[in-house]
């Protein structure tokens, strides 16, 4: 809970103060009775003490400044984590018009909720100038309330919850609040639009003889067919081991016209005949996105995936694309991994070795 | 089927039950040839006779008192109460002895005894008769509080009443007196704390209660005609309150507005209204709405008076609101 810290009224027809000194910085720990600021009216000065324990945060009034009586010019709170941010320093620095505005609107949300909350907001407060206060502390108090707290219907919160989303990206993007369910459509949008946009990526092209002429040379050998998938995905794979010491590797493989998609765990500890797919429940650390059977060369779309490995065929070439999400692999991994796996395309035999 | 009036309906189900049970009995004012100031009763004195549907002299108090007693000791009482404004007159004898002496008899004694009033403004009837009590009534554990929304459910809900062992409390809408509807001739009994899913439908739930189910269901008329599928609920009684079909109608719908003609504060309104917040809170996609009559004395200008009872109209447009987010 933020206290608020106003300027105070010290004579019976006193509309401002001079706001002397501040005698704590922001980010302060103040002990309840401490001096906060010195304050000067035509007829004396004095220091406002601390309400309560806390920190001093939002100051929102500069020293040698004329203060309104019952402004807010900085808030106490319990921890730095609570600290109510823009709203109380927009709700004390307003212009006397956009404070209106405020209040017109709060009145009007006020006015749906019942009269009872408003009854509630306007608690009388000691000083001459109440009328004129009240108002102030009713627009920011609900200030505070209104512009932290994302509103959103419980139904939106449950089905975002369940599917993982924020709901703060709707806020982001100016979605009108109060969200509602119908309103979770948006919110997959732009998250998949966040996390793509949130992606770095990096891209090479590789002459893909060697790697045919190890896929040829298996098949001969073999009486198993081996497929291409399994052998880029084992490659991946190795790569991934290799640059993330992970254990567990499951690869979700995304091939064909439909893009179909497939569970490998682990392809590369596995001999290339014999490897088989695995069940959807395995979780995927990385996709590959085939497009190798297609006429396209690069795609981006939705995926909860942090590591994407998009496969092309680009004149003779593999076009390989790497994305990744930079919270959970460093551009300097990535970069290695994209040069491992090349190494291991460029010269298939050396994974023999 | 045939069609009959509430009012007829009401009769029919006293007669049937006291051709049934000669333990059943009338009491309270202008019941005998008057046959009440609404027409209701007619005809039962003379069929059964003044032993039986018995005129008292005008003490709310007196009557129901004697019918409490009258109950405790082995006959089936209906207590005729003019108006249910007059409830304040009877609080001591319906709440502190109908409502408590099976408890506090350790089980010894019952009270089945019926209480049949009215409630419903807009008659012209000024503030003292024209109330909607039932909200009192209600609080009360031990009594039961039934309010039929047509001649069907006025018919079937009095019978279920007049046969249970404890006291209940019907409540019927003034207005509706000499509204028809179909009654089947053969004999039918509502279960008590059954609701009735009047309208079927997937956006809304308007949960509304006597008075207020045909602006309920005519609010979903004209919110089909803008595609919007409201889902109509009667409780037919208070308490017990069929809450399951409630909760799992709102978990469909996601949106509530419970409508009762009792006055909004700490009414039936908020009480269906907090049920629905406990039970479904994860499923609300709008705050539950509660419409209930103005928080004013009942006025006697009939343009006033028209102005603190929910309306179809008010129903629809509160119904938009809160499906368009801006509630």
């Amino acid at each position: 809970m933020a206290h608020e810290i106003i300027m105070p009224a010290l004579g019976m027809a006193q509309e401002t103060g001079r706001l002397v000194a501040w005698l704590k910085n922001e980010g302060d720990a103040v002990s309840k009775g401490e001096p906060l600021m010195e304050v000067e009216t035509d007829k004396s000065t004095m220091e406002v003490e601390a309400p309560k324990d806390g920190f001093l945060v939002n100051i929102a009034a500069l020293a040698h400044t004329d203060v309104p009586v019952g402004e807010v010019v900085a808030y106490i709170v319990e921890n730095l984590d609570d600290v109510p941010v823009e709203l109380a320093k927009t709700s004390s620095v307003t212009s006397k018009q956009e404070a209106i505005a405020a209040e017109e609107t709060e009145n009007q949300a006020t006015n749906q909720a019942g009269t009872d909350k408003a009854i509630g907001l306007t608690e009388p407060v000691n000083n001459s100038n109440k009328i004129k206060m009240d108002e102030k502390i009713s627009s920011s108090v609900t200030g505070v309330n209104l512009n932290t707290k994302i509103l959103a219907s419980p139904k939106l919160r449950s089905l975002a919850k369940n599917k993982n989303l924020d709901l703060q990206t709707l806020r982001d993007a100016g979605h009108p609040e109060p969200f509602k369910a119908t309103d979770i459509a948006t919110l997959e949008r732009l998250s998949v639009r966040q996390n793509a946009s949130l992606r770095n990526n990096a891209t090479s092209l590789l002459d893909k003889t060697s790697f045919n002429i190890f896929l040829s040379e298996i098949n001969s050998s073999s009486k198993v067919a081996v497929s291409s998938d399994l052998v880029l995905a084992s490659f991946v794979s190795a790569s991934l081991r290799v640059t993330t010491n992970a254990n567990n590797i499951g690869i979700n493989y995304k091939s064909g016209p439909e893009l179909e998609s497939v569970i490998y765990n682990n392809p590369d500890k596995q001999q290339l005949t014999n490897i088989e797919p695995a069940g959807h429940d395995i979780p995927a650390m990385a996709e590959i996105c085939d497009l190798t059977s297609t006429d396209f060369i690069q795609l981006s779309g939705d995926t909860n995936s942090n590591i994407i490995f998009t496969i092309s065929n680009f004149s003779e070439q593999f076009m390989v694309t790497l994305d990744w999400d930079p919270s959970s692999l460093s551009q300097m991994n990535a970069l290695k991994l994209l040069r491992d796996f090349s190494t291991r395309i460029k010269f298939p035999l050396k994974q023999l070795l | 089927m045939r069609e009959i009036t509430f009012g007829a309906a009401v009769n029919e189900a006293i007669a049937e039950e006291m051709r049934l049970d000669d333990r059943v009995i009338v009491l309270g004012e202008d019941v005998a040839e008057a046959g009440t100031p609404f027409k209701v009763l007619s005809g039962l004195v003379e069929e059964f006779g003044t032993q039986r549907i018995i005129d008292t002299p005008i003490s709310e108090p007196g009557f129901t008192g004697i019918a409490v007693g009258a109950a405790m000791t082995g006959l089936r009482p209906i207590v005729d109460l003019m108006f249910g404004d007059f409830l304040f007159l009877i609080m001591d004898q319906l709440c502190n002895q109908a409502a408590k002496t099976h408890y506090m008899s350790g089980g010894k004694l019952n009270v089945p005894m019926v209480l049949r009033t009215n409630m419903g403004a807009t008659r012209r009837s000024a503030a003292q008769h024209s109330q909607s009590l039932h909200t009192l009534v209600a609080h009360i554990p031990g009594l039961k509080v039934a309010m039929p929304s047509s001649a069907y459910e006025a018919k079937g809900l009095m019978k279920t009443a007049i046969r249970d062992n404890n006291p209940v409390v019907i409540f019927e809408d003034k207005l509706m007196y000499n509204d028809k509807a179909e009654v089947p001739e053969e004999e039918y009994l509502i279960n008590f704390g059954e609701a009735e899913v009047l309208h079927a439908g997937e956006d809304i739930t308007l949960i509304a209660t006597s008075s207020m189910v045909q602006q309920a269901e005519l609010a979903a008329q004209t919110l089909a005609e803008r595609n919007i599928s409201a889902e109509v609920i009667d409780p037919r009684t208070i308490s017990p309150l069929d809450e399951t079909t409630i909760i799992n109608s709102v978990k469909k719908t996601s949106h509530a507005i419970v409508i009762d003609e009792g006055h909004q504060n700490y009414g039936v309104t908020a009480e269906i209204a907090a049920r629905i917040s406990e039970k479904a809170f994860y499923y609300l996609d709008a705050p539950v709405q509660r419409f209930g009559a103005m928080d004013v004395p009942v006025p006697f200008s009939p343009a006033l008076e028209d102005l603190t009872v929910p309306t179809a109209q008010q129903i629809h447009e509160r119904a938009i609101m809160i499906l368009e987010g801006k509630i």
